[in-house]
């Protein structure tokens, strides 16, 4: 084994362990916003910790480097699409008022 | 090393199950744009896993075009399903 | 600055990311490809209207790359976080709407405090005013009001983190600096 398997070994497994954990979430949590966290923070850990877990076993810098746009464009993306479904679901009135132990925001008549 | 892409792999086929899970149980649509998020993100991972346990280079063309077209899937699924229930809530009032 | 160079220097970054992007694409870095990238770039300028980079005045890097490793830290935690709440009880948690009246008026700024939001310990975007720069945050967990000012205070320590990174015009930082503003919400959108 050399240093870039050691790194693989390590990084590949904690990786999907994040993205199973979230999507665990993703299934458990009682509500949506709630899901959406669970949708959002440990899939993005996850991708980035197995392409960073793939990189050493491309052999060359230059195979490696375009993993390093998908790692990108996740963190770009990522945050963009749950803000998206979030303030989706909240204009719409989607959410459950149970859920939430405090609603600092105006009343659903008034929501745009 | 093959052990450490079967375990790789178990636990990135557990994600999608779960998710797939959500998929189908979904309550709202928002649910559902959510998990099929969550299914391009798991994707774009089991194939770059896949690539790297076969000593294959990553295709990241393909990669990267995955998460663009889940990101711009969501994004206006996102869209439509909150114009689709504003509409509704206009019939009703 | 005039408005002219602020517009010729968000596009040049813009450019220049796009380049990267097509570099990053082809996977290797020789004169055909770069050639080929910017005569991609200039048509997509020329056929579309391209957003522009919002602007920053400058951009300090120790103040920069420690926000980046702070974020990276942050993204780390809140998914230790989530998975300790997934797998002992799901069904038990608790989230709250919380308002934040953020200092920025930069759109380069709220941005990437957005974006840090989304992706920072328990808390999540449902909406954002760019009138008032008010953002509307979910938080979780999320049991009592103490608990939603420690994530209030958590928006705003970002804020400020990014806020020393990145340097911005002073017309674009509020004069109000109060947690929450008093003012009703208006509209989204």
């Amino acid at each position: 084994m050399t240093a870039g398997d050691v790194v693989t070994a390590v990084l590949l497994p904690t990786g999907a362990a994040f993205s199973a954990v979230g999507a665990l979430g993703v299934l458990r949590f009682p509500d949506l916003l709630t899901r959406l966290h669970a949708a959002t923070k440990p899939q993005t850990i996850g991708l980035l910790l197995i392409l960073a877990g793939v990189a050493p076993q491309t052999g060359s810098l230059a195979d490696a480097a375009p993993l390093l746009l998908v790692a990108v464009f996740q963190l770009i993306t990522a945050p963009v699409a749950a803000q998206t479904i979030g303030a989706a679901a909240y204009r719409t009135g989607a959410i459950d008022p149970a859920t939430l132990t405090l609603d600092e925001s105006s009343p659903p008549g008034d929501r745009a | 090393m093959d052990a450490v892409y079967t375990v790789t792999m178990v636990l990135l086929g557990a994600a999608v199950l779960m998710t797939a899970m959500r998929l189908i149980r979904g309550r709202t649509a928002f649910d559902r744009i959510m998990a099929m998020d969550v299914l391009s993100v798991l994707l774009v991972s089991g194939i770059a896993v896949h690539a790297a346990a076969r000593d294959e280079p990553a295709n990241a063309t393909i990669l990267v075009v995955i998460s663009l077209l889940g990101f711009v899937g969501s994004v206006t699924a996102a869209r439509l399903a909150s114009e689709h229930a504003e509409n509704r809530a206009e019939d009703r009032a | 600055m005039n408005g002219l160079a602020r517009r010729a220097g968000g596009r040049l970054g813009m450019g220049v990311w796009l380049l990267a992007v097509w570099v990053l694409l082809w996977g290797r870095i020789d004169a055909a490809t770069v050639i080929g990238g910017l005569a991609v770039v200039l048509v997509a300028y020329a056929v579309s209207r391209l957003p522009t980079v919002p602007l920053v005045t400058r951009v300090r890097p120790v103040p920069l790359a420690k926000a980046a490793l702070e974020f990276a830290w942050d993204l780390l935690v809140s998914s230790v976080v989530i998975a300790w709440h997934a797998l002992r009880a799901p069904g038990r948690i608790q989230g709250a709407i919380i308002e934040v009246g953020a200092r920025s008026r930069s759109e380069v700024v709220l941005l990437a405090v957005t974006t840090s939001v989304s992706l920072r310990p328990g808390t999540l975007l449902v909406g954002l005013d760019w009138e008032r720069s008010l953002l509307r945050i979910h938080g979780m967990p999320v049991r009592s009001e103490e608990e939603a000012d420690a994530a209030r205070d958590g928006v705003l320590r970002t804020e400020r983190r990014l806020m020393r990174a990145l340097v911005i015009p002073d017309d674009d930082i509020r004069p109000d600096t109060g947690a929450r503003p008093d003012v009703p919400p208006a509209e989204e959108e």
